[in-house]
C-alpha cells in the first residue's frame, strides 16, 4: 500500500518536471550575451547591440583533435531602433532561435553620444531587471558602439567575455583606466557626494598600418608618457580595441575626458591606484631616464573642514616605488641617495594631481575625487547633508595636497654605478680608496 | 493522547532565530535603511531593545504560571471566554502573518530564481512542505533548525567576508542618519511575534527561565544578522541606492566577486532562503494551530493544519502584487502592538490585581 | 487488502496515533551522571493522569519453541521403556528415517549391562563425536552399579560420560529442540529422563575476511554463520564477567537461536528490557537472517534510513557494546545487529579509531562529503544547469552549451538515463560471478559511458557527475545507508529539475525534518547533535583516543566515564584533564 502512495507521489512530482510547466530552460535554448552596447539610434530611440558568445565555436566537444581554435566567431546582433533595452531584447528575440539572457554579461558599452545626452534613463531603469548583473564592467566608447563590438577581435581568447574580464585585471597593473563596475557607477550617479567616472574604450584606426617613427617618441625632458586617449595609442596589433583614459560625468551626463596619464593621478587621489610604471628624467644626468614601479599601499587620508569661507580639503597621498631601471647607472639605491628620487616622484605626482584637481573643479565642476563622502563627516544628520548640496560647493573648495614617496625595493641590483665616490657614500664602512 | 514534547533551550533558541531570520531575506531591511539612511544600524538596535522589552513583559506574566501559554493565562484570569478570545486573536494574527510572509517569499523566489514558474506552484510547494513539516511536530522542526543553523550562519559569514573589499566606511556618514526622527518611525514597527511564539515553547522546555533564555538568544541573534545585512548593504552601496532595493540581501549577495571564478554564487543563498522560509512557515502554521487548539481545549493540533493551510493559502493570494503584500506586512507589524504589547500588559495588570486582592483577603 | 481510496482517505484525514509514542529512552533520575545543565525536571503528570509513555501491551503466551506436534507432547516425558520411546519418536517425527534420525541401540558396558538407545540427526551430529560418546559408554567395563536400580542418568552423566556439555532433560519439546539442532539424546531402559550430549557439528564456512567492511589498519576477522563461534569472537574481545548473553529461540519452523548481548551494569536496563521485549514479541515461522530480524524489531520499517547497525566485524560490535549498546546475534548469518543507532554511527568505520588522529579525521571528512555528494550532486547539477546558469563560470558554460548542442534529450532525461544505467551496471556486477563481475563493472562503466558520449546520447560532463555520485555512494560504510541515499537521490533529481534550488531546499527541509523525527530504540536519530547531549567526542570528528572519556549520554548508560581524565599516565604534561 505505501508503494502505491509513493508511486502516486512520484508521478505527481514527475508531472512538475515536464518542461513548459515550470520555468526551466535548457542551455541550448539560451544565447549568452557577453557584452551589451548602447548607442543613440534613429530619432530618440536607442541602438542596442548584443555580443553573444558562440558555443559551437568554443566548445571542443567530443572530438579531441578538431575544433581547438576559435572555429565560430562570436556573434554580434544589433537592434537599430528600440525605445529601451528590454524592447530591444524583445525585438531581437523574435528573430533569434534562442532566448537572449544577460546572466553572463561582462561588459556594458555606452557610446559617447548617448552619454552626453544622459545615461540615467537607460542604466538606472535596467537595474530593475533581475538578470542585470551589478558586477559587469561599464565602458564609455568613442564612436559607434556596434562598430566597436564588431571590430573587436580578441586573438588570445576564445570569447569576448573572458577578454573583458582579463583586460580589467590588466588595468590594475597599468593604472591607465579605472576599474568601474555597474554597482560603483550607479552608486556614484545616485550619490550626493560624488560623481561618476568610467573607462574609455575605442577602436584604434591606425593599428594595422605600419608606423614610421616620430609620432611616438617621448619628448625629452618631459614626463616620458604622452597623454593618450583611447584610440590614440601607437601600436601595431591585430586587435584594434583598446582602453585608455577616463570619462567624467556630471550628474548623469558625460562632460569630459582624462587621458591615461591623468587617470593615474585620479586613481591615486581616489585611493584606487594599484601600481604603474613611471618614466621620469634622471635628476643627475640630463637626457637619461629612470623607470620606477609606483604603487599606493595606503589609502590617502582626506579630511574636509567647513568654515565660513567654504570648504577646505586636505589630502595626503603616500606612495611607494621600486626601482626598475636606471639608464644612467647612478647609484640611487642607498638610503642616502634615494631621497632624490623620492622628492622627484612626489613633486611629479603632486604637479600632475593638482592639474587633475584643477580640471575637476574648474573645468568639469564634478567631484570625481569623492571628497563628498568625507564632507559628510561635517554634518550630523542626513537632512542637513541633503540641504548642504556638496556638489555645488565642490568647485569652490580650497585644496591642500601633500604627496610623499618612499623607495622600497631596488630589484636585483644593489651596488651599481661606476662612480666610486657615490658608492662609498653608500657603504661608508668600506674604504674603497 | 498527544505526545509529550521535550527539547532543550538550544533547539528552542534555534527555532526562534529562524523565526526572526525569515524577514531578513524579504524587503524588511529596506525599511531600516529608509528610516536611518547612513545610520541604518541605529533603528536596528532600537528595534532590538524594544523587542527585548516586550519579551521581558511577557516573561513577567509567565513567571506566575509554570506550564501554560497566554491562552491558559487569559483563561485563568478572565474565564473561558477570555481564553477563547485570546486564542482566536492569536490564531488570526499568526495566520495572517504567515500568509503574508508566504506571499512575499513566493514572490521573492519568482523574482530571483524562477521567473517563469507560476506562483501557485511555488506557493503550493512551500505550503505543502511546511504543512508536512508542521505535521511531524515541533520537536523535529526545532531539531532541523538546530542542525542547519551553523551552516547558514557560516554562509552568511562567508557573504560578509567576501564583500569586505567593497566596503566603504565613508558611507556611514553623516553619522546620526536622520536624527531623532528615527525613533518614532522605528517604534511603530518594532514588534516581533517571536515573543508570543516563545510562550508556546513553555510547556515544552518546562521552565520559564529556559523560555526567557531561548527568547533572548533568538531575538539577539536574529537581529544581529539583520544588523549585519543592513550595515553591509549600506557599506557596499550608498544609502541612496540601498534604500531602493526590493530584496536587499539578494542584491548584496549578487555582488560577490572574488576573482574570476567565485562570482555569481548568490544562487546558493536560495537554498538558505528556502529552508529558513519553510521552517518559518511551518512554525507559523504550527503556532496558529496550537493556539486554536488551546483556546478550545482540543486534544490534537494536527487536524487543524489542513484548514489553516488552505486559509493561509487564500490569505497569501489576496494582495494584488508584491509591493501590496509588503505594504500589508508593514501594516501588520504596526497592528501587532495589540497582541505583542497590549495583551501581556493587560494580563500582567490582571495578575497583579488578583495577587493584591488575594493578599488583602488573606491579610 | 484495503483499497486505494480508503488509504488516500486515511492519508488525508488525521488518524489518532494508535500508541502514544512508543518507547523513549529517557533518563533515569537514579543514574549517576547528571546532564551538563543540572538535573532535568521531570514533567509533572498530565491532567488525565497518563504516564509519560504508555505501558507496553501485554503479550500473549509466548511459545519459545517449535510448533507442537500432534497430541500434547509439550510436557510428556520420555516413556520408561525403549519401545515406548520409539513409539513417541514416531509420533513426533512421523517416520524417523524420513526425518533423518538415526536410532542406535547399544548396551552400556556396566555390570549388568543397560539397554540404551542413542538418537541423533544424520548430518548434523558429528560422526566422530557420536562415536566417541558411544565408545565411552560401551567400553566402560568394570563399573559396578547397583543391580537393582541400574545406572541412573545422573550416575552415567557424572561418572561415565566425558562429553563436554551434558544435560538431563525430561521434556519432549526440549528434547526435540536438541535433536533438531544436532545433539545426541540417550534414552535408557527404565529411565524417565534422557541425557543430551552436545555433538552438533554442521559444516560451516570457515572464517574469512569481511566482505564489505574492509580495513587496512585493523583485524581482518569477520563473523561466520555459526552463532556460537560468533559469540565466542565477541567474548574474545570483551573478556569481562559483565558481558551477558540472553538467548531466545525465534521461528516456529526454523527455531533460530537469537542471542541478545550487552554489558550488565553498563547498558541502560530500560534499553535492554525494550530490546528483550521486542525480540520476544515476534511471531514468525521462518527466520534465517538478521535482515529479517532487523525489519521485525525496528521502530519504523517504512523509513528509508536504517535504524540499526548491521556489521560483520567483531571489533565493531565490541566497541559499540563498550559504549553501552545492545547487540543481537542470530544464527545462520554473519551480520550482527546493534541497537540503538544514530545517523552519525552509520557513517563510522572501525578504522577511523585505529588510525592516528589526523588521518582518522581526514577520512571522516572525506566520507561525510561523500555522503552528501551521493544524493545531492545530480540534483544540484540539474538545478544549476536548468535554472541557475549564471553560477557556472563562462568558459565552462560555453563548453557545456556546446556539448549540449548535439544531445537530443533534455537534461533531466539524460540524467535519469545515466543513473538508471549505472544502477543496472551495479546490479549486473553483483549478480555476475567472480571475475566476470569485475569485468562487467569496468566494461559497463567505461565503455558504455564513452560510447554514449561519442554517440552524443549524453553530454560528457554527465558521465563525470554520475561516476562521482556512484563512487561517493560506495564510500558510505553502511550498506543499508548507502541504499537509502541511492533511492533518495532520485527524489532530489526530480525536485532539482522542477523547481531548481528551491526544490532542493524544500527537499532538504522535508528530509531533515523526517530524519529528525526518526527514533531508533527510543534514541533520537540525530543525537547527540540534536538534542544536544554530552557526546563521546566521536560524532562527526573523532577526538583523540586519550580524550574519549565519556560514553554517549543519549544511551542512558549507568556509568558515564570510561577512562580517567589522564589516559596516557606516562605523559602527564601533555595531558590536560578533559571535561
Amino acid at each position: 500500500m505505501p508503494v502505491k502512495i509513493l508511486a502516486s507521489l512520484l508521478a505527481a512530482l514527475l508531472l512538475l518536471t515536464v518542461p513548459g510547466c515550470n520555468g526551466s530552460r535548457e542551455m541550448d535554448q539560451l544565447a549568452f550575451v557577453a557584452a551589451l552596447g548602447l548607442d543613440v539610434g534613429k530619432g530618440n530611440a536607442l541602438e542596442v547591440s548584443f555580443a553573444i558568445s558562440n558555443p559551437m565555436g568554443i566548445a571542443g566537444g567530443a572530438s579531441p583533435t578538431g575544433g581547438g581554435g576559435p572555429g565560430g566567431k562570436p556573434v554580434l546582433l544589433t537592434a537599430v531602433a528600440a525605445p529601451s533595452v528590454d524592447a530591444a531584447i524583445n525585438l531581437i528575440n523574435s528573430s533569434l532561435t534562442r532566448r537572449i539572457t544577460l546572466e553572463q554579461m561582462k561588459a556594458v558599452f555606452i557610446s559617447e553620444r548617448l552619454a552626453r545626452k544622459g545615461v540615467a534613463p537607460v542604466l538606472v531603469a535596467m537595474r530593475r531587471y533581475p538578470e542585470f548583473r551589478d558586477t559587469a564592467f561599464v565602458f564609455i566608447n568613442r564612436g559607434r558602439t556596434s562598430d566597436l563590438l564588431q571590430k573587436n577581435k580578441p586573438f588570445m581568447e576564445d570569447s569576448p567575455a573572458k577578454q573583458f574580464e582579463l583586460v580589467m585585471n590588466n588595468g590594475k597593473l597599468t593604472g591607465h583606466f579605472p576599474n568601474v563596475q555597474i554597482k560603483s557607477f550607479i552608486n556614484a550617479l545616485e550619490s550626493h557626494g560624488q560623481s561618476a567616472i568610467a573607462p574609455l574604450a575605442a577602436i584604434n584606426p591606425t593599428v594595422n598600418k605600419p608606423q614610421r617613427g616620430g609620432t611616438g617618441s617621448p619628448g625629452a625632458g618631459s614626463a616620458g608618457e604622452k597623454p593618450y586617449l583611447a584610440g590614440q595609442v601607437p601600436r601595431i596589433d591585430d586587435n584594434p580595441f583598446e582602453i585608455m583614459g577616463t570619462a567624467i560625468f556630471r550628474g548623469d551626463q558625460l562632460v569630459g575626458f582624462l587621458d591615461g596619464e591623468s587617470t593615474r593621478m585620479l586613481l591615486m587621489l581616489r585611493g584606487e591606484f594599484n601600481q604603474a610604471i613611471f618614466t621620469l628624467p634622471d635628476p643627475r644626468v640630463p637626457g637619461k631616464e629612470i623607470v620606477l614601479r609606483v604603487s599606493q599601499r595606503q589609502k590617502p587620508s582626506v579630511t574636509v573642514e567647513s568654515s565660513e569661507q567654504g570648504f577646505r580639503v586636505k589630502e595626503k597621498i603616500s606612495l611607494e616605488y621600486d626601482l626598475e631601471s636606471v639608464q644612467s647607472g647612478q647609484t640611487y639605491e642607498c638610503p642616502s641617495q634615494s631621497g632624490e628620487i623620492d622628492s622627484l616622484v612626489a613633486n611629479f605626482v603632486k604637479q600632475k594631481a593638482s592639474g587633475v584637481i584643477q580640471l575637476a573643479q574648474r573645468r568639469y565642476r564634478s567631484d570625481i575625487l569623492r571628497w563628498g563622502l568625507y564632507a559628510a563627516h561635517t554634518v550630523p544628520t542626513w537632512d542637513e547633508w541633503e540641504k548642504l548640496d556638496w556638489l555645488a560647493h565642490f568647485p569652490g573648495a580650497s585644496v591642500d595636497l601633500t604627496v610623499s614617496a618612499a623607495m622600497r625595493r631596488p630589484g636585483m641590483l644593489l651596488n651599481t654605478g661606476a662612480d666610486l665616490e657615490a658608492k662609498s657614500k653608500c657603504l661608508s664602512w668600506l674604504s674603497l680608496k | 493522547m498527544p505526545k509529550v514534547l521535550r527539547f532543550g533551550s538550544v533547539e528552542a533558541a534555534a527555532l526562534l532565530i529562524y523565526w526572526n531570520l525569515a524577514r531578513t531575506f524579504l524587503p524588511f531591511p529596506k525599511d531600516f535603511i529608509d528610516i536611518g539612511m547612513s545610520a541604518a544600524w541605529l533603528p536596528v538596535l532600537l528595534s532590538t531593545a524594544t523587542v527585548l522589552g516586550f519579551l521581558g513583559l511577557t516573561v513577567l506574566v509567565l513567571r506566575h504560571y509554570r506550564r501554560e501559554t497566554m491562552v491558559e493565562v487569559a483563561e485563568d484570569l478572565f474565564g473561558p471566554a477570555g481564553g477563547v478570545v485570546t486564542g482566536v486573536l492569536l490564531t488570526g494574527m499568526f495566520a495572517v502573518e504567515t500568509g503574508l510572509i508566504l506571499r512575499q517569499y513566493s514572490e521573492a523566489m519568482l523574482i530571483t530564481a524562477l521567473p517563469r514558474t507560476t506562483i501557485s506552484v511555488v506557493t503550493g510547494g512551500f505550503l505543502l512542505t511546511a504543512a508536512w513539516v508542521a505535521y511531524l511536530g515541533l520537536e523535529p522542526m526545532a531539531r532541523t533548525c538546530r542542525i542547519t543553523l551553523p551552516h547558514f550562519a557560516g554562509g552568511i559569514l562567508l557573504l560578509m567576508l567576501a564583500l569586505i573589499p567593497m566596503w566603504n566606511w565613508q558611507h556611514l556618514f553623516p553619522f546620526w542618519g536622520r536624527g531623532l526622527a528615527m525613533v518614532p518611525a522605528t517604534l511603530g514597527f518594532s514588534t516581533n511575534t517571536s515573543v508570543l511564539l516563545a510562550t508556546l515553547l513553555l510547556p515544552v522546555t518546562g521552565d520559564w527561565r529556559q523560555v526567557a533564555k531561548a527568547g533572548l538568544w533568538g531575538i539577539v541573534f536574529g537581529y544581529l544578522i539583520l544588523l549585519i545585512v543592513v550595515v553591509s548593504t549600506v557599506l557596499v552601496f550608498t544609502p541612496e541606492v540601498a534604500r531602493q532595493f526590493s530584496l536587499p540581501f539578494f542584491s548584496v549577495s549578487k555582488n560577490i566577486y572574488v576573482g574570476r571564478y567565485l562570482q555569481h554564487i548568490e544562487a546558493i543563498y536560495i537554498i538558505i532562503w528556502g529552508v529558513v522560509g519553510v521552517l518559518r512557515l511551518a512554525t507559523g502554521l504550527y503556532a496558529a494551530a496550537e493556539f486554536f487548539r488551546r483556546a478550545f481545549r482540543l486534544p490534537y493540533y494536527q487536524p487543524l493544519l489542513w484548514p489553516l493551510g488552505v486559509l493561509i493559502f487564500i490569505i497569501s493570494l489576496i494582495p494584488a502584487s508584491f509591493a501590496a503584500a509588503y505594504r500589508l506586512d508593514e501594516l501588520l507589524l504596526r497592528a501587532d502592538w495589540l497582541p505583542v504589547g497590549v495583551l501581556p500588559l493587560v494580563l500582567l495588570a490582571a495578575v497583579l490585581l488578583k495577587g493584591r486582592r488575594a493578599a488583602s483577603r488573606a491579610g | 487488502m484495503p483499497s486505494f481510496l480508503s488509504t488516500l482517505k486515511n492519508m488525508l484525514t488525521f488518524q489518532e496515533p494508535a500508541r502514544s509514542e512508543g518507547f523513549i529512552l529517557t533518563e533515569d533520575p537514579a543514574e549517576s551522571i547528571t546532564p551538563p545543565g543540572g538535573p532535568v525536571e521531570e514533567a509533572p503528570p498530565q491532567a488525565d493522569g497518563g504516564k509519560a509513555f504508555k505501558q507496553p501491551r501485554p503479550l500473549g503466551v509466548r511459545r519459545t519453541g517449535p510448533e507442537p506436534g500432534p497430541a500434547a507432547t509439550d510436557t510428556q516425558k520420555p516413556a520408561g521403556n525403549l519401545a515406548g520411546v520409539r513409539k513417541q519418536l514416531e509420533t513426533i517425527y512421523g517416520s524417523p528415517a524420513d526425518a533423518g534420525l538415526i536410532l542406535r541401540d547399544f548396551f552400556l558396558g556396566s555390570q549388568p549391562p543397560q539397554a540404551m538407545l542413542a538418537v541423533y540427526r544424520q548430518g548434523m551430529a558429528g560422526k566422530d563425536k557420536v562415536a566417541f560418546v558411544l565408545r565411552e559408554l560401551m567400553y566402560c567395563e568394570g563399573t559396578k552399579v547397583d543391580p537393582a536400580a541400574g545406572p541412573t542418568p545422573d550416575y552415567v552423566a557424572a561418572h561415565l560420560l566425558p562429553g563436554a556439555k551434558l544435560e538431563t532433560q525430561a521434556d519432549w519439546s526440549k528434547l526435540t529442540q536438541h535433536l533438531n539442532a544436532g545433539d545426541t539424546v540417550l534414552f535408557g531402559e527404565g529411565w524417565t529422563r534422557a541425557l543430551v550430549v552436545n555433538t552438533a557439528q554442521v559444516t560451516h564456512r570457515s572464517l574469512a575476511d569481511p566482505k564489505r567492511e574492509q580495513v587496512i589498519r585493523g583485524a581482518y576477522e569477520a563473523f561466520g554463520e555459526d552463532l556460537d563461534t560468533n559469540l565466542a569472537l565477541v567474548r574474545n574481545l570483551l573478556r569481562t564477567e559483565k558481558l551477558a548473553a540472553k538467548k531466545v529461540v525465534i521461528g516456529s519452523l526454523s527455531a533460530t537461536p537469537v542471542v541478545m548481548v550487552y554489558l550488565a551494569g553498563l547498558a541502560s536496563p530500560k534499553l535492554v528490557a525494550e530490546v528483550w521485549r521486542r525480540l520476544n514479541g515476534i511471531e514468525i515461522d521462518y527466520l534465517n537472517d538478521s535482515g529479517l530480524l532487523e525489519q521485525l524489531i525496528e521502530d519504523n520499517p517504512y523509513s528509508p534510513h536504517p535504524q540499526m547497525t548491521a556489521t560483520e566485524r567483531p571489533d565493531r560490535v565490541a566497541a559499540l557494546l563498550a559504549e553501552g549498546r545492545v547487540a543481537i546475534l542470530s544464527g545462520g548469518n554473519p551480520h550482527v545487529l546493534v541497537a540503538p543507532a544514530t545517523l552519525y554511527e552509520l557513517l563510522h568505520t572501525s578504522e577511523d579509531m585505529y588510525l592516528r588522529w589526523p588521518y582518522g579525521n581526514w577520512v571522516r571528512l572525506i566520507r561525510n562529503l561523500a555522503f552528501y555528494t551521493s544524493f545531492l550532486l545530480p540534483g544540484i547539477y540539474l538545478a544549476v544547469v536548468l535554472f541557475h546558469q549564471e553560477m557556472v563560470p563562462m568558459d565552462l558554460l560555453l563548453s557545456l552549451a556546446g556539448a549540449r548542442e548535439k544531445v537530443p534529450f533534455p537534461s533531466l532525461m539524460e540524467v535519469i538515463i545515466m543513473e538508471i544505467s549505472f544502477e543496472l551496471i551495479r546490479e549486473a556486477g553483483e549478480r555476475a560471478p567472480g571475475l566476470l563481475g569485475n569485468t562487467i563493472g569496468i566494461v559497463g562503466a567505461l565503455i558504455l559511458g564513452q560510447a554514449a558520449v561519442q554517440a552524443a546520447i549524453v553530454s560528457p560532463i554527465l558521465i563525470i557527475i554520475v561516476a562521482i555520485t556512484g563512487l561517493a555512494n560506495f564510500a558510505i560504510p553502511d550498506y543499508s545507508m548507502a541504499f537509502s541515499v541511492r533511492i533518495l537521490r532520485f527524489f532530489y533529481i526530480l525536485l532539482g529539475a522542477s523547481l531548481g534550488f528551491l526544490g532542493i531546499a524544500l527537499g532538504l527541509c522535508l528530509h531533515m525534518t523526517a530524519v529528525a523525527n526518526l527514533k531508533s530504540f527510543g534514541v533520537p536519530y540525530l543525537a547527540p547533535v540534536s538534542p544536544q547531549t554530552v557526546t563521546g567526542r566521536d560524532v562527526f570528528w573523532r577526538g583523540p583516543v586519550w580524550r574519549m572519556e565519556r560514553r554517549p549520554d543519549y544511551l542512558g548508560v549507568q556509568r558515564g566515564r570510561r577512562q580517567p581524565p589522564v589516559a596516557r599516565q606516562w605523559d602527564p604534561p601533555r595531558e590536560k584533564p578533559g571535561r
